[in-house]
């Protein structure tokens, strides 16, 4: 996967978690290298502004994966 | 009390609706002051992290925070500390100089004045003029909510991983350009 479907793939919210409920790292973020990351970060907080648009309560998906886990 | 502590005050009683409101009012200074683990942590996990941890401090600790939006400085040292627990756990290497990053400065982190229905509109409206499967892979994937993996979402479209995250590429580049021709300028959205 280039550099630009990895950066793509580490923006979504979703995380997977280990055996003891530890969130893992995204493995595609794992890959980037260290100036995509920098661009990673624009580009979560952008993804986060359209999760937000699109929800009924006005949600990001890290809101979304939280309220999951507590609720 | 400041409008933040007030929700986090409701969500100590149970209310998970106002812990999602009070997370909705802190989340982006919270981002913010992550920006320079950035290269060595994934901030998605600090961020989740912290908010888990608030949670459990607010529904379980009798604990009592003093000040003027004390809930958000509880989180940023709350937000500091995971990103630190993540930097040790991260391994060095591709030149990421990781001892620079905890001495680097502090800086002031204000409240988030609130959601601005203005964008959300025109997100909304931009969002339906994309065309066909970006549309639809950007869709699906924002209203996941983070609880599927991409490979589970593309899936679903009848699509290989590689072709849906092509296509959230380009959903993003067609909404940069509305935006961009309603005078909005979302920073990350188009790059």
């Amino acid at each position: 996967m280039d550099d630009a479907l990895l950066l793509e793939a580490a923006v979504t919210p979703f995380r997977e978690r280990d055996q003891t409920g530890r969130i893992l790292p995204s493995p595609a973020f794992m890959d980037l290298p260290p100036a995509a990351r920098d661009e990673l970060v624009a580009r979560q907080l952008a993804f986060r502004e359209i999760e937000r648009a699109m929800h009924r309560f006005g949600w990001s998906g890290t809101v979304q994966a939280v309220m999951s886990r507590i609720s | 009390m400041t409008e933040i502590d007030a929700l986090f005050a409701t969500a100590r009683s149970g209310d998970p609706m106002a812990f999602a409101e009070w997370m909705g009012r802190v989340e982006r200074p919270i981002h913010a002051s992550l920006v320079r683990f950035a290269r060595a942590v994934d901030i998605e996990v600090v961020m989740q992290e912290t908010f888990l941890r608030m949670w459990l401090m607010a529904t379980r600790s009798g604990r009592g925070l003093q000040g003027e939006n004390a809930t958000l400085r509880m989180a940023l040292a709350v937000a500091r500390n995971v990103a630190r627990e993540e930097l040790r756990r991260a391994k060095p290497g591709r030149d990421i100089p990781l001892e620079g990053m905890e001495d680097a400065p502090e800086f002031a982190v204000e409240p988030d004045p609130g959601p601005d229905p203005g964008l959300a509109r025109a997100i909304q409206d931009c969002i339906e003029r994309i065309p066909g499967r970006p549309r639809a892979a950007l869709e699906l994937r924002a209203s996941a909510g983070g609880a599927r993996p991409d490979r589970d979402l593309a899936g679903q479209l009848g699509l290989k991983l590689n072709t849906f995250l092509q296509h959230i590429v380009r959903a993003r580049k067609s909404l940069a350009d509305c935006l961009a021709g309603k005078g909005i300028e979302l920073a990350g959205v188009g790059s």
